[in-house]
């Protein structure tokens, strides 16, 4: 029967797939802490208008290693999590650099609002590390409730195959 | 079955030697049948749309604090302000005026007032201070608002109320100085120390 030489090779073929990147990961390092200060909060005000605040270039590394190859394709979204956010913050991140590896990289030169729906950050293949990412806080204003706010983002690894 | 087309090799004698020529064979799915061809597009299909193909591999987190300070502020715009009082012979009194300086104001706090008051003790040409044309910002949806300005105050070394009620707002307004003296009293200089506060009821 002729089929059997087919569904093997459909088999070896699932197989292969299902277990692309088995150690692949992700990994972010650092933090975002952003002072709001009074002096900045007057000049914002002196200049009636809401001004960005926009944070360290490299406040956090993002590393994706462990894909099976140069050419596996992946992608990170990004999200916010839990914390009493104010009401017309948003918070914005955006890549800084390229980090290093062989892999290759794009998007996010420029600030993306990160959102509790998730959004994508970048897409890239191969492996990644210390990828540096730059984070921005609008809608500051003297209406901010002082004291401090907390969120938490998380990033998520999705391979898009090679 | 590696390969789906393969190329012969073929060995002919010709006159100066032997010929070698390549010829492509056929195909060999000529002879797959319609079955296998559904079978293996639907198993394609179903790799291609497998999880493990388009999954969330791996994920982690960090933490975002923005902490925002409490800000009280106050400023006048003129360092110094001289008032020299003519006294008018007909009524024995005189007075002298300046609207020269402007007061601003901002806090991220609820129910603000800013006072005044000097470090003079003892006045021989009382001194007033109007606060008049409050504008700013404030945002009506959390209970802002820039202030409102109360009527003139006599200076003294209590704190007085000259602008009430601001609350998430920045502001200013202009401030009118008045001196007054009488013939009553003797020529002379004084010089006041006024202080404006930002603060809670």
């Amino acid at each position: 029967m002729k089929t059997t030489g087919v569904l093997p090779a459909i088999a070896l073929a699932l197989c292969a797939l299902s277990t692309e990147s088995p150690a692949a990961g992700l990994a972010v390092m650092g933090s975002c802490q952003v002072m709001v200060g009074p002096q900045w909060l007057i000049q914002a005000t002196r200049g009636r208008a809401t001004l960005p605040y926009t944070g360290e270039p490299a406040a956090v590394l993002l590393s994706v290693t462990g894909m099976s190859s140069p050419l596996a394709g992946w992608r990170v979204e990004v999200r916010r999590e839990g914390g009493a956010w104010p009401e017309g913050m948003k918070l914005w991140v955006r890549r800084s650099g390229d980090g290093v590896g062989a892999g290759r990289l794009s998007g996010a030169h420029g600030f993306t609002e990160i959102t509790p729906s998730g959004t994508l950050l970048c897409l890239g293949q191969g492996d990644r590390t210390g990828i540096p990412l730059q984070f921005r806080i609008t809608g500051l204003s003297l209406h901010a409730p002082v004291g401090a706010h907390m969120a938490g983002v998380s990033y998520g690894l999705i391979t898009i195959g090679e | 079955m590696p390969h789906l087309m393969c190329r012969r090799k073929r060995h002919e004698e010709g006159p100066q030697g032997p010929i070698i020529t390549w010829r492509d064979s056929e195909p060999r799915t000529k002879g797959m049948s319609l079955i296998m061809r559904t079978l293996l597009f639907t198993a394609v299909l179903a790799v291609l749309l497998t999880p493990a193909v388009f999954a969330q591999l791996d994920s982690d987190s960090h933490i975002v604090t923005v902490t925002v300070d409490a800000l009280d502020a106050v400023d006048v715009s003129d360092a110094q302000v001289d008032l020299v009082i003519a006294i008018n012979l007909g009524t024995g009194a005189g007075q002298a005026t300046d609207s020269s300086s402007t007061l601003n104001w901002a806090t991220n706090g609820a129910a603000r007032r800013i006072t005044v008051q000097t470090d003079r003790g003892t006045i021989n040409y009382p001194l007033y201070v109007l606060a008049s044309g409050v504008s700013g910002s404030a945002t009506p949806g959390v209970g802002g608002s820039r202030g409102t300005a109360g009527g003139e105050v006599q200076l003294s070394t209590t704190a007085q109320s000259l602008v009430t009620g601001i609350a998430y707002a920045d502001g200013n307004c202009s401030l009118t100085y008045r001196a007054t003296a009488t013939v009553a009293v003797a020529p002379g200089t004084e010089s006041h120390n006024v202080t404006y506060t930002l603060t809670t009821p």
